[in-house]
């Protein structure tokens, strides 16, 4: 962006975001759907999660403005990804133009001519790079995948093992994530959700833990029945295997953060299998909702140890406490390949302690997402 | 004009003029078409031509007004965005957006709420029936404890007891044995006293009849046997005796 004055455009999103994030959303999204009422189709009845994440998109955007490498891949994949919500090429200008409008708007009297030519070539570098991924992704692969519930496993009340098969196969990686639209029960809302099956079937197995008024999540636990369709995002996420790596395992996993490190082990065994050690832990005995299968795999595979920790379950005959904790303290790992995946707090907690333990930070796998 | 000739109306198509046939020439020059078939085409061919032409025109024109216009109301619209009627439709827009989300947000809150008190419930009664069910093994264990306790107190009661008899046991077989070897002293004793006894009136006897008859030796033996109190008495030997 060697041409345009990004401090200046860094400067003028400052003026505009201190009216508050969410009315510059408010105001973008109903400046959109006035003058290009076909969009509103593509977006959910609720647009609070849908502010904040393009609020998200647009600091983030405008904080990497002078970093390229950093911007561009992230430009790429949300092009990608955006093919699912049905964005085609058409609709840039349209959100261009919301965009200036928006700015325009809340800049008041500092808003100048250059300003407006430097974000309308922000955007067309923005949009170019979105957009032109997009095409690319055409060629390769369709903008989302159908899918079928064949399956509802409720293992409590609030978590369920839902297995569903795709019209055509989903080319992830074990341990990467897919976005997911309960297209029936909760049109054009996707969330986040990692294969617990390693990659090649049609067949994937997805862990859903009930969250408390999280609407997708009581769609899938709650309201799911075999022969209801869902659509499948394209994949995402950089925790997976390192295909050259030799070293042996650690993964530490907390509730249904179990499935992808189910994932990677399935991929493990099928290229012949390395030293793995897998913690899983569980608030009680009740929510270690997939001891059936992780005794399977202990038993069939002899490089696997599987340890079961609950923290609130004084009947729990194995060990006690936060799975970070008892994973951490259980050994050397600092030659190992570590995976952690699991609630935020619980993954954040977790890295730290395996830092303090002495394993070094490039070797800690986890992945971070934002909303699908 | 033959009757193959298509009229041409307003729209005239390549396929049109390809069907179009003419008569033959009449009188003396044979080839070619009747003039007259030919004039009458050209003409409403050219007529044809003309208002194609004019309504192309027309069309470009429209075509062109209406960009203009596009233009125009493009321009206004840029230029009306600040303005008050376009504020208010955003106005209008984005209170209606905050009324929906503010709806399904109090929707979601009252889903959270009663999923958390079902969760709240459920972890409640989970936990009743965990301490309960510790608390029964806990009683159970306590009763098992107390019996096992019993138990080792009666065995050690009994362990006691039994030493007890052993000890008594050892000391009454002790005495037993003390008294045995007593008495077998007395025996052997008294055996020896009675021997002695024995020797000495066998001693006496020998000293009294050691050199008498054969007979007389067998009548004093069956004289000793009559004074043990045997019946068998034999008068002569008595009358022998008592002749003494």
């Amino acid at each position: 962006m060697t041409d345009i004055d990004t401090a200046a455009l860094k400067e003028n999103f400052a003026v505009v975001a201190a009216h508050g994030p969410d009315e510059v959303a408010l105001y973008f999204y109903s400046y959109l759907f006035l003058r290009y009422p076909q969009t509103r189709d593509m977006f959910p009845p609720a647009m609070t999660r849908q502010r904040d994440r393009l609020v998200g998109a647009l600091v983030r955007i405008v904080t990497n403005v002078d970093r390229v490498d950093e911007l561009v891949p992230y430009l790429q994949d949300l092009g990608r990804d955006h093919r699912k919500f049905g964005t085609v090429t058409a609709h840039y200008p349209a959100v261009g133009e919301a965009l200036l409008a928006t700015l325009r708007h809340f800049s008041g009297d500092t808003w100048t001519d250059d300003l407006a030519a430097d974000w309308a070539a922000a955007y067309g570098l923005v949009a170019g790079a979105m957009s032109g991924a997009a095409e690319n992704a055409a060629h390769t692969e369709p903008a989302y995948w159908e899918a079928e519930i064949v399956e509802v496993d409720h293992r409590t009340f609030d978590i369920a093992v839902l297995t569903v098969r795709t019209d055509e196969p989903l080319p992830y990686l074990a341990g990467q994530s897919i976005s997911v639209e309960p297209t029936t029960t909760r049109p054009r809302e996707w969330r986040w959700f990692t294969p617990a099956n390693a990659p090649g079937g049609r067949e994937i197995e997805l862990h859903a833990r009930l969250i408390p008024g999280g609407s997708v999540s009581t769609a899938l636990v709650r309201a799911s029945r075999p022969g209801e369709t869902f659509r499948l995002g394209p994949p995402f996420g950089r925790m997976t295997l390192d295909p050259h790596s030799q070293r042996p395992l650690l993964m530490v996993a907390g509730s249904t953060g179990l499935a992808p490190m189910k994932a990677m082990i399935g991929q493990l065994a099928r290229d012949g299998g390395r030293p793995t050690h897998l913690y899983f832990g569980a608030r009680s005995e009740r929510e270690a909702y997939d001891q059936l299968a992780l005794t399977a795999l202990n038993d069939r595979h002899p490089w696997i140890t599987v340890v079961t920790a609950t923290s609130d379950d004084t009947r729990w005959p194995g060990p006690h406490g936060p799975i970070g904790d008892i994973a951490a303290a259980s050994g050397d790992w600092s030659d190992h390949d570590v995976y952690v995946c699991g609630s935020p707090a619980m993954v954040e907690t977790t890295v730290k302690q395996l830092l303090v333990a002495g394993v070094p930070e490039k070797d800690i796998r986890f992945e971070e997402f934002g909303q699908a | 004009m033959a009757d193959t000739t298509p009229p041409i109306t307003d729209t005239i198509t390549g396929a049109q003029l390809s069907a179009v046939t003419f008569s033959p020439a009449k009188g003396l020059a044979r080839n070619g078409y009747e003039p007259r078939d030919v004039d009458t085409f050209l003409r409403r061919t050219a007529e044809a031509v003309d208002r194609l032409n004019d309504r192309l025109t027309a069309t470009q024109q429209q075509l062109q007004n209406a960009a203009l216009e596009i233009q125009r109301l493009r321009d206004r619209i840029d230029r009306d965005s600040q303005t008050q009627h376009v504020q208010q439709a955003i106005s209008v827009l984005t209170t209606a957006q905050i009324t929906a989300d503010s709806t399904v947000a109090q929707a979601d809150q009252y889903s959270a709420r009663v999923m958390e008190q079902a969760r709240d419930v459920y972890e409640d009664a989970r936990h009743n029936a965990a301490t309960l069910e510790q608390e029964t093994e806990d009683k159970a264990r306590a009763v098992y404890q107390d019996a096992l306790r019993r138990v080792a107190d009666l065995e050690h009661d009994n362990e006691e007891r039994l030493t007890q008899l052993t000890l008594a046991a050892t000391i009454a077989e002790q005495e037993l044995d003390s008294q045995t070897i007593y008495l077998r002293t007395l025996r052997d004793a008294t055996r020896v006293q009675i021997e002695t006894f024995l020797h000495g009136l066998l001693d006496h006897l020998a000293e009294e009849y050691g050199q008498a008859h054969p007979m007389a030796a067998r009548a004093a033996t069956g004289r000793a046997t009559a004074t043990n109190g045997s019946a068998a008495t034999d008068t002569t030997t008595t009358q022998t005796v008592n002749a003494r």
